[in-house]
């Protein structure tokens, strides 16, 4: 043994011991509480605006994920069933009954129905899908829970405290949203140019009480800067108790104003809720005044090797979660163009880009063309979103081909017409129409049919 | 440390619920929707009203009397009236969409079968009855293939309708279906209307009685509708006929309005729809009055030069097409190549640029984004 192994060997021990010390459980039962019932508001909130149809039913192609292809929608009502399962499984997973089948159960159906199509991705469905998965190994059902007062009943012991490494796992998910948050804000556009706030804001000169802020010509730059301070150093001040009580509300505040300003559904409302993970373990206790817990009965610890298998798949699934929104970082150009390594990056609102895209297909053997308006395949929605994204671009031209063939044309060639215009810029050709995409294969490399980012600077 | 987070939480909850008590001020954006339904679209639907009904009293009196000069004074009256509708296509919010003025006033294609067969039945054509049927046997394109005739002119017209078999009845479709059309086209106007309707003031209701909770929604309308109007008038009414989705093959049957051989007609009163919106004015070329392009301006005067540098090269090649509309469409006449890809030009534009500009969102629900 060297004489740094001993105090690697202590500070390992030191961790260790502070992740499994017994802590307050009730931070981890008001987070699964809040958790669950946001995602039952979610399913309600799916159905409620007629999403299921739109999403679901209407269209007739659908964008997969890699290795995906094989996920389709169910037929009739089957969605609005599995709509009413997720909302079912959140409800258990809130009062903690059957929690790890229910959380399964919520993870498995939620990211099912976000794999169907990727038109729908959002980074907030993301992230809960991210956290119903991370609820099935945690254990948050063993107290203050269904399942723990029908354990009581029973005679078996329950546990009044739960180990501290539960807490550090949520804390460590939500950092990581706010702090690549940030990390997608360091880029010229939105801390140079303060694109594309500029834009937004002046859209939106009716919020109350800012409304008018938005409108002075420093608000933009101001409002950029400070956005990616906030998503950067967040997580920080709410770690710390000193910053925390004044962190809480700059956090409600932000999040509060996001939800006026923008269309983005549940995520205001998941990081106000779901945040006080930050604040100590006996928070709600002290919120509540209710009695402090005794320190009783730590819960049972596990199996070592069950220990073991469970802080290395941990530590293998932060690992992924830090490396994985990098990836852009390996391709060239401007990401906000290409798109290549942006999803599952927490790229959240950094970019207005729209864009129209249509396919040429020729047939070689006579020399015929069709131009083919996307909405031919897909819903007006779907072609929006699909113009502005590359991989799903490849696709589409794909969906052309493989239609085409049906149709009897031997081998189809099938090029793009796709102009986009990033953060204000004039429009600008995204796709090189001289490229058949047929012929191309998606994959991890760079796109070699990818058309050069705007050089100019947006407005 | 407890009072200034006390009080950030109370700021971010006031900021948060949005409280409607705050007057909202008459912003440039607000002013432009304004600007758009009172001096663009209310108008456009107070002509349609008033052509619609000149276009009733035309056909009671071509009904009455059927000869060349009534037939003349009919089909005047039915470009009168369709004209003001084609303009209104730029912006087509609340009622015409909500109450389904749009699918009873102008389903393409019509479905002659069926009207034929009503025609050759015994239910009396009043204008009730006709006012009951599907939208596929009524409005302006059901009016359309009995008061003109492409391929005969006017004497193939006159003789269908006074045939001795069935001239009366098809007579009697020519009233009810134009009376059917005006009453509409009244209803239509008369929900728009202050003081009726008073969709013209909810519109602008923003938070409040109106359909846009925010100002952004107000605005996200009016410039998705020039979107649409634009892939509508290059799909629908250009490239569909000009066989672009189906191997170049012409499709003239495709071709709207073609029994007046208005199709030209209908996609430049279109066009000058969607300048009027942009323009906020509807004399083209007059005062900016504040409408869309006012907005873009301010965001960027090269997206608004464009905009309107290719609306104009858009109108003009559009009127360039040779008439008739459906034969220079079977002919593949170069004119109108040019004004698909005029238009194709303006779409582009406007889907990408003019939505960047104001920070639209080109939406079609109220899909969640982020």
């Amino acid at each position: 043994m060297t004489a740094t192994e001993p105090d690697r060997a202590g500070l390992v021990g030191r961790a260790s011991r502070a992740l499994t010390a017994p802590v307050d459980a009730s931070s981890l039962i008001a987070f699964r509480i809040a958790f669950g019932a946001l995602m039952a508001i979610a399913a309600v909130r799916f159905s409620a605006h007629g999403w299921i149809a739109e999403h679901y039913l209407e269209p007739t192609h659908f964008f997969h994920y890699a290795g995906f292809g094989w996920v389709r929608p169910l037929p009739g009502a089957g969605m609005y069933v599995c709509f009413a399962l997720i909302g079912a499984c959140a409800v258990a997973v809130a009062i903690g009954f059957c929690y790890r089948a229910a959380a399964l159960g919520l993870a498995v159906l939620f990211a099912y129905a976000h794999l169907c199509d990727k038109t729908n991705y959002l980074n907030h469905y993301y992230l809960l899908i991210l956290l119903a998965l991370l609820l099935v190994v945690l254990p948050l059902g063993q107290v203050g829970s269904v399942d723990a007062w029908r354990r009581r009943r029973r005679g078996a012991p329950v546990p009044s405290t739960l180990p501290a490494w539960p807490i550090w796992v949520l804390r460590g998910q939500l950092a990581l949203v706010y702090v690549y948050g940030g990390v997608a804000k360091l880029q010229p556009d939105w801390l140079v140019h303060a694109q594309p706030l500029d834009t937004w804001l002046a859209a939106r000169p009716d919020v109350p009480l800012v409304g008018g802020l938005f409108a002075q010509p420093w608000a933009p730059q101001a409002v950029s800067w400070a956005a990616a301070i906030f998503d950067l150093t967040i997580a920080g001040w709410l770690l710390w108790p000193r910053s925390r009580r004044m962190a809480y509300p700059v956090v409600i505040a932000f999040h509060l104003l996001t939800a006026r300003l923008f269309h983005i559904g549940m995520f205001p409302w998941v990081m106000i809720a779901l945040t006080p993970i930050f604040f100590a373990p006996d928070w709600p206790r002290r919120v509540l005044r209710l009695r402090q817990v005794a320190p009783g009965s730590p819960p049972p610890a596990p199996p070592r090797r069950r220990a073991r298998l469970l802080a290395a798949a941990l530590v293998a699934y932060f690992a992924v979660q830090i490396l994985f929104p990098l990836r852009f970082l390996l391709y060239p150009g401007n990401h906000l163009w290409t798109e290549q390594g942006f999803r599952f990056a927490w790229k959240v609102m950094v970019m207005e880009k729209s864009g129209v895209a249509d396919f040429v297909v020729r047939d070689p053997d006579t020399g015929r063309e069709w131009r083919v308006p996307a909405t031919d395949y897909w819903t007006r929605y779907q072609a929006s979103m699909m113009a502005t994204q590359p991989d799903m671009i490849l696709e589409a031209a794909h969906v052309v081909a493989d239609d085409f063939r049906r149709r009897g044309v031997r081998a189809p060639e099938v090029r793009a017409d796709v102009l986009v215009s990033l953060n204000g810029r004039p429009r600008q050709r995204l796709v090189d129409p001289a490229v058949d995409l047929a012929a191309e294969r998606d994959g991890v490399a760079p796109y070699r049919w990818l058309l050069a980012a705007p050089e100019m600077d947006p407005p | 440390m407890r009072r200034p987070a006390a009080a950030i939480v109370a700021a971010a909850l006031i900021a948060g619920a949005g409280c409607t008590d705050i007057p909202i001020g008459d912003g440039p954006r607000k002013a432009m929707v304004r600007r758009v339904v009172n001096e663009v679209i209310l108008p456009e639907h107070r002509e349609l009203a008033a052509g619609a009904a000149a276009l009733r009293d035309a056909a009671a009196a071509l009904a009455a009397s059927p000869d060349a000069g009534h037939l003349d004074a009919a089909q005047d009256a039915w470009r009168a009236a369709r004209s003001p509708w084609m303009r209104a296509y730029a912006l087509r919010i609340g009622p015409v969409k909500d109450d389904l003025y749009a699918a009873r006033m102008d389903q393409f294609p019509p479905d002659l079968a069926r009207i034929t067969a009503e025609i050759a039945g015994t239910a009396a054509l009043t204008p009730e009855y006709v006012a009951a049927f599907g939208a596929n046997k009524k409005g302006f394109h059901a009016l359309e293939l009995f008061l003109f005739d492409a391929a005969g002119g006017d004497p193939a017209v006159l003789a269908s309708l006074t045939d001795p078999t069935l001239g009366e009845r098809r007579r009697q479709f020519v009233a009810s279906a134009a009376a059917a059309l005006a009453a509409d086209a009244a209803a239509l106007d008369a929900a728009w209307e202050p003081g009726r309707g008073d969709f013209v003031d909810r519109v602008v209701d923003i938070g409040g009685d109106g359909p846009y909770a925010t100002i952004k929604d107000a605005t996200d309308a009016v410039v998705n509708d020039s979107v649409f109007l634009a892939e509508l008038i290059l799909d629908a009414k250009l490239g569909r006929p000009m066989g672009k989705p189906t191997g170049g093959t012409p499709v003239p049957a495709l071709v709207q309005s073609a029994p007046s051989d208005g199709g030209v007609d209908d996609m430049l009163d279109n066009l000058r729809g969607l300048r009027a919106v942009y323009e906020g004015d509807r004399e083209p070329g007059g005062v900016d009055g504040g409408g869309v392009g006012a907005l873009v301006a301010r965001a960027s005067a090269t997206i608004d030069s464009r905009v309107r540098a290719e609306l104009t090269r858009a109108e003009a090649a559009v009127a360039a097409i040779p008439r008739p509309f459906a034969a220079a469409v079977e002919a593949q006449a170069p004119e109108v190549e040019a004004a698909w890809q005029a238009t194709r030009e303006l779409r582009f534009t406007v889907s990408t640029e003019l939505i960047a500009a104001l920070g639209a969102t080109l939406s079609f629900n109220e899909n969640d984004g982020d």
